[in-house]
């Protein structure tokens, strides 16, 4: 398993929902092969999709063909899971806003879904691409 | 005579309630929903998975039937009940461990 950014991603997928779901499918074959305590599988596993769906929603709206890749490390410590893609950045500061949910409202739920699954969530955009960091502390 | 309320039950199939089959579950639930119905019962035993998407239809729903509609569910999977946690929406979908429960707290 692909474990720093610097190796090849454990996977590219396209920016589809439908593709999203093969990157959920790769996590939790790494997390249930790593024993993973089922409510940290749980989470990762939301927090995933809930970051590549905004990936598919929001970076690449108006767009075809756009990619998303993925590397992912289990550790001991820690699952530190990244998220790589070339469409538009997400809003300066939206994964450090402390927000609340808003419990009759159909969407937006998705950035404070990961808030409250993660740990540690780092981005940042460079030379064209953004960059999502999430860690769970085990 | 005493007026009986009428639970529209509804089992969902999909094993994952995401992104990907929002579109055709949301159509799903509005043709089901052409009755307006007061109380529904969602029956979620083969649901593994959800995410904000697909819990975003339910809440959709929960609209739909506005102040007197009530929304029980069962058979909740850990990551579904997990979502429901973390969005506070436990307080609006009523959990129950059987289906006979539900319907006897929707009644």
């Amino acid at each position: 398993m692909p474990r720093s950014p610097d190796e090849e991603p454990l996977s590219v997928v396209e920016a589809t929902f439908d593709d999203v779901r093969k990157l959920a499918a790769l996590f939790r074959e790494a997390a249930e092969a790593a024993g993973l305590q089922e409510r940290v599988q749980l989470d990762c596993e939301l927090a995933l999709v809930e970051a590549a769906n905004n990936i598919v929603e929001h970076g690449y709206a108006g767009t075809t063909g756009g990619k998303i890749s993925f590397w992912l490390a289990i550790v001991p410590a820690e699952v530190r899971m990244e998220l790589r893609d070339q469409g538009k950045p997400v809003p300066s500061g939206q994964f450090s806003k402390c927000q609340q949910f808003e419990l009759d409202a159909p969407d937006g739920r998705g950035t404070t879904i990961i808030q409250s699954c993660i740990d540690q969530i780092g981005y940042r955009t460079e030379h064209g691409e953004n960059r999502l960091v999430m860690i769970k502390q085990l | 005579m005493t007026d009986q309320i009428d639970i529209l039950e509804i089992v969902i199939d999909h094993p994952r309630l995401d992104a990907a089959i929002a579109p055709v579950f949301r159509d799903q639930m509005n043709d089901r929903f052409a009755s307006r119905p007061t109380r529904l019962l969602l029956d979620l035993s083969a649901v593994q998975f959800i995410d904000s998407t697909g819990l975003g239809v339910l809440v959709l729903l929960l609209k739909q039937m506005g102040a007197p509609g009530k929304i029980a569910v069962v058979g909740l999977s850990p990551a579904v009940a997990r979502l429901l946690q973390i969005t506070r929406l436990d307080t609006l979908f009523l959990q129950f461990d059987s289906a006979e429960a539900a319907r006897a707290a929707l009644a």
